[in-house]
């Protein structure tokens, strides 16, 4: 219908239900915003999340992974550091205990020591004493014999020499002279 | 409205006719490819204005088209998101004074014959032509006018679905303000339409928006359903 009159199409109000030319335009239409939409629209902005997405959950495992890292390296630590102290506190121990043994040790030798020289000390002076006591023995028998002569020579009696000698060595004997 | 409520010819190219339908579609289809354009370019791993808008629109398409479809069939997501959004779009037209090109059987009708194709092309395409074609049989021999028909009843009624609601709404709006308009003259007896301000508002909010952006889901909706109980 109008298809005939060309010029006076325009301005025309077709009917409401009416098939026309722009079933075929709207076709048309469709697939080119099809076309365009699919490209610069859907296309891109699906792959720019998907690529986004994967970032992300490529980012989480890698933190995960890392958090997992951190933390077997810090049990890791610890331990190593437990340990150490351990080992010190062994140390410190051992190192005590030789301590104490060394002292007791020296404490033992030196109280040897010292009863050694003690011994030594007595031994000398009981034979300085001895001897002493000898040396006094023979120099007082001495001057005994030397006093009895001289005495003698004046005026002495066989048996007042005799008494005499007897009574001083007995006197002189043990005890007086230890004193 | 003198003569009815059909398009316009605004111009003609070898003597075919151009309609207000047509223009407005080119209209439209400009704004969504420059939007498609700028919205795309830069993008950056934290999304920021427009580029989280369009995130969430296309996030929403491809899940509304996983779910509806399965995933084997997400590839079908960006022809569901260029139905939707050129739908919704153009059924929110009225809003801005243009003429819904989704108001004219033309539109409808080239919409609902190329999800018609699909569901008979993808349907041989995935069953075999000749286990597709026998399917019209079942459950026996004697129903396939009966499955004819019921196939040749669903380009018809998506498109006089969508074709209805807008093309209802429009009416009404238009209806509205001229009854708005002849109220202001003959209560105030004034050639200014004054009563045509603010009024309709609540219309267009129902008519345009909210039927227009639901018909727009639901003739994207069917198109998935249809195609995929096709493929399956």
């Amino acid at each position: 219908m109008y298809l005939t009159s060309y010029a006076a199409l325009t301005g025309l109000k077709l009917g409401l239900v009416e098939p026309s030319w722009t079933f075929v335009f709207q076709i048309a239409n469709t697939l080119i915003l099809f076309w365009f939409l699919k490209r610069l629209l859907f296309k891109p902005v699906t792959e720019f999340m998907e690529k986004r997405q994967q970032t992300l959950a490529g980012s989480l495992e890698e933190a995960k992974t890392k958090n997992l890292d951190a933390e077997a390296l810090l049990a890791q630590y610890q331990e190593k550091l437990a340990q150490a102290r351990e080992e010190g506190q062994g140390i410190i121990k051992a190192m005590e205990k030789e301590a104490e043994e060394t002292a007791l040790k020296i404490k033992k030798e030196a109280q040897a020591e010292a009863k050694r020289i003690k011994d030594d000390a007595l031994l000398e002076i009981e034979r300085e004493k001895v001897k002493a006591i000898q040396s006094l023995k023979d120099e007082v028998a001495d001057m005994v014999v030397l006093a009895a002569s001289q005495v003698v020579e004046k005026e002495f009696s066989a048996d007042e020499h005799r008494a005499f000698i007897e009574k001083f060595i007995g006197e002189v004997g043990d005890t007086k002279w230890q004193n | 409205m003198e003569g009815g409520f059909g398009p316009i010819v605004v111009f003609e190219i070898f003597g075919i006719p151009v309609t207000q339908t047509v223009t407005t579609t080119w209209f439209i289809m400009a704004i969504l490819i420059l939007y498609a354009y700028v919205a795309t370019r830069r993008m950056t791993t934290v999304p920021g204005g427009l580029q989280n808008i369009t995130e969430i629109l296309v996030d929403s398409i491809n899940g509304l088209t996983r779910q509806s479809m399965g995933d084997k069939n997400i590839g079908f997501a960006p022809y569901m998101g260029t139905l939707i959004i050129f739908v919704a779009v153009a059924n929110i037209a009225g809003l801005f004074g243009l003429r819904p090109p989704t108001a004219d059987v033309n539109t409808t009708f080239a919409l609902s014959i190329m999800t018609f194709i699909m569901i008979h092309f993808f349907g041989a395409k995935s069953q075999g032509t000749w286990n597709y074609l026998k399917g019209f049989t079942e459950p026996f021999t004697l129903l396939l006018p009966l499955n004819i028909m019921g196939e040749l009843a669903t380009p018809i009624s998506l498109a006089f679905r969508l074709f209805g609601n807008i093309v209802g709404g429009l009416i009404i709006v238009n209806l509205t303000y001229s009854a708005l308009g002849s109220l202001t003259t003959s209560l105030l007896g004034i050639s200014v339409p004054l009563f045509q301000v603010g009024i309709p508002a609540l219309i267009h909010v129902y008519f345009d928006l909210f039927a227009g952006v639901l018909q727009s889901f639901i003739f994207a909706m069917l198109t998935m359903v249809f195609i995929s109980i096709a493929i399956d």
